[in-house]
């Protein structure tokens, strides 16, 4: 019920620093198999520190510069460290069930009760009207998409508002469709097929290919404007009186501090328990009812027996 | 010896089923006396509903707070168990209380407003929770189109069913912030389950006008 701490706090997004024009960052090596496709308007370039080994680059059409080894590549690895630290450091609005997909979020820092997430099927992300709403989900562990699984984006969404804080590897699965900014402490591996709107960023080990497509757009500023008030009390002093009285309402024993009224309706709030005992006992009494009409007639036939025998 | 275990046995053999028995009847009859049929409710506000502004901007779009500063607005504090207003269900023909708080002795008084919701007619999710076995025993009768009025302080708010579905009791994404006005009955699901129901029956309804009373 408590939801001063479950409100909607609005979340900046995370600061990708440098970072935001590399569509892939690795540690060790980037291999690539088959075709891939990396663009985008924020920038496709591709980053390797302390690694140098690019097997399969030849099969990949790169739309930035690559850096292999080199003082930019560092750069990026370290603005990378910074931006994983800075997802990692927000703080959880709520721990939610690890699989992801046939589920809707809206903006907000989810962590992984299990400490792995995962995608079957599709997981939607409704920003709710605010292209600027930020999703942050955070994993101690794996991020693991099922083959053809899908996030979707609803309600002015943008891929580049969502950021993944994975703690150990992801792995994208075939044909699937990823949209976000991936940081993962160990590798990356994009299985045959699978499309990403976002980057991947691994800070130790390694990103794999395999015929992917990866697209780092660029994120649109928008226009800064007031809010809009959600509740007749933002801006209004004192209740309003009805022919010089405020409603009457009828007090409740014990409870006799009202509540602020809400100006917006809490992220997440728990479903009020609307049950009641009525059909336990209804139940109960009924199964008792029958159970002691069979001993009544268990007894009577006894009762029948032993008067025949005598 | 023998005597005294002829006894216990005639006793527990003629007693017994007269004691599961009343047992039985004490348990229907508890469940009886405890069932809280929903009384119809009407609210009324102080002021003639003639002397309306009808619109089908909800509240917070500025139409109390800012432009019409005439117009009746919510009370900014209000307690658990408070009466707000009534919701109008006519495809089942009921009028039921709309009380502040869904904590139990709330929920006894009539259905349920979420504290942490907007009140009814605000622009965002409004939820209303109420017993299965209660106000919303027959929630399951809405489909989708049914009309929804509010009545409250403010003036009447009318909603319409989109959707309606089944989720898990701990589902956390029904009570969340929504762009439009949106108006979402809970109950638990299924609704004659014995002990705690796993899952909440979701009734979402759009925002379709409100007529705002006049202070």
């Amino acid at each position: 019920m408590s939801f001063g701490t479950s409100t909607l706090a609005a979340q900046p997004p995370v600061n990708l620093g440098i970072t935001s024009s590399y569509a892939i960052l690795a540690g060790t090596t980037i291999t690539n198999t088959g075709t891939s496709v990396i663009n985008g308007s924020a920038g496709g370039d591709v980053g390797l520190h302390p690694g140098t080994a690019f097997p399969g680059q030849a099969g990949v059409t790169i739309s930035g510069a690559v850096h292999l080894g080199d003082a930019q590549a560092l750069a990026a690895k370290n603005a990378l460290i910074t931006a994983y630290n800075d997802a990692d450091g927000r703080i959880p609005e709520l721990t939610i069930n690890p699989e992801l997909g046939g589920t809707t979020l809206v903006p907000g820092v989810y962590v992984s009760s299990a400490g792995y997430f995962q995608i079957t099927g599709t997981l939607t992300l409704n920003a709710l009207g605010d292209p600027d709403g930020v999703f942050v989900f955070k994993t101690n562990s794996t991020l693991i998409t099922a083959s053809s699984s899908n996030v979707a984006l609803l309600n002015e969404a943008r891929f580049c508002r969502i950021f993944w804080k994975v703690g150990s590897s992801a792995t994208l699965g075939t044909n699937s469709h990823f949209v976000g900014h991936i940081f993962a402490l160990t590798s990356i591996a994009a299985q045959t097929g699978a499309t990403i709107q976002g980057q991947l960023l691994a800070r130790n080990g390694e990103v794999t290919l395999d015929t992917n497509t990866i697209t780092n757009g660029l994120c649109a500023t928008l226009a800064t404007t007031s809010p809009v008030p959600t509740s007749p009390g933002n801006n209004t002093p004192s209740p309003t009186p009805i022919n010089g009285t405020t409603p009457a309402p009828t007090p409740i024993n014990g409870r006799t501090t009202p509540a602020p009224t809400a100006d917006r309706t809490v992220i997440g709030g728990e479903l009020p328990q609307t049950g009641t005992p009525f059909y336990g006992f209804l139940y109960a009494g009924l199964a008792l009812i029958a159970i002691a009409a069979v001993m009544f007639f268990v007894r009577r036939r006894f009762e029948n027996e032993r008067k025949q025998n005598i | 010896m023998k005597e005294n275990k002829t006894f216990k046995k005639n006793f527990s053999f003629r007693f017994a089923p007269r004691v599961v028995l009343v047992l039985g009847l004490g348990f229907v009859l508890w469940a009886v006396l405890n069932y809280l049929p929903p009384a119809d409710y009407t609210y009324i506000p102080v002021q003639s509903t003639k002397d309306v502004e009808t619109t089908n901007r909800p509240i917070g779009a500025g139409v109390v707070s800012d432009t019409k500063p005439e117009l009746v607005a919510y009370p900014r504090k209000i307690q658990s168990g408070d009466t707000i207003g009534s919701i109008y269900i006519p495809a089942i023909q009921r009028n039921l209380r709309i009380v502040q708080g869904t904590d139990d002795e709330s929920l006894k008084l009539g259905v349920g407003h979420f504290i942490g919701s907007v009140l009814p007619g605000v622009k965002d999710n409004c939820v209303l929770s109420g017993h299965r076995d209660g106000v919303f025993e027959r929630l399951g009768e809405l489909k989708k189109g049914d009309k929804l009025i509010i009545n409250t302080v403010t003036g009447k708010h009318a909603y319409e069913v989109s959707s309606i579905r089944i989720v898990d009791a701990d589902n956390r994404t029904v009570i969340v912030p929504t762009k439009n006005a949106v108006l979402t009955l809970t109950t638990c699901y299924p609704f004659n389950y014995f002990g705690h129901a796993p899952k909440r029956y979701i009734v979402s309804a759009k925002y379709v006008g409100s007529k705002f009373i006049r202070a």
